[in-house]
């Protein structure tokens, strides 16, 4: 860790992804339902809790592992939009980007290899803020 | 869909994210 070191093709995914969950998971979706994004966005909550429910019934341990934190992770990240603003989705989607690349440079740049690296580098992402 | 359905730009994403995992792992493989 921390994560292998953020690489651009990482960070590029990323940037892809998030896009993906606003652009086509709320906004194409508020317009097809005649609905507005605060709607779409509290019913995928729930849907989303409602499948985190289930998961626990997959079988295979790596497929159920990565499908639920795939899932909690795009429920924190429209968490996180909904209390932001979505119209601030792209500054939020490069803030997190910031993060992560920074939680990387931090760790192989200055921390690793020296006592308590773990817990410095979290003090240090405790001072960074998605904003 | 739990998901909201994924589209192509978050397969591209996710794709790309673990492929630049892979990257990193085979580079310090190559390095060590």
């Amino acid at each position: 860790m921390a994560l292998c070191g953020f690489n651009q093709n990482m960070l590029d995914g990323m940037k892809g992804f998030h896009k993906g969950l606003v652009e086509h998971g709320i906004v194409d979706r508020a317009k097809l339902k005649n609905k507005t994004t605060k709607e779409i966005i509290e019913n995928e909550l729930k849907d989303m809790d409602a499948f985190l429910k289930e998961t626990h019934n997959l079988k295979n341990r790596e497929i159920r592992e990565l499908i639920e934190n795939l899932a909690r992770y795009s429920k924190t990240f429209y968490e996180l939009v909904d209390k932001l603003g979505l119209e601030n989705y792209s500054k939020i989607i490069k803030s997190l980007n910031k993060i992560y690349f920074e939680m990387d440079r931090k760790y192989y740049d200055e921390l690793e290899g020296k006592e308590d690296a773990m817990k410095k580098l979290v003090n240090h992402l405790n001072k960074m803020e998605v904003k | 869909m739990p998901f909201c359905g994924f589209n192509e730009e978050m397969l591209k994403g996710l794709e790309k994210f673990h492929e630049g995992l892979m990257e990193k792992i085979l580079n310090k493989t190559k390095n060590d």
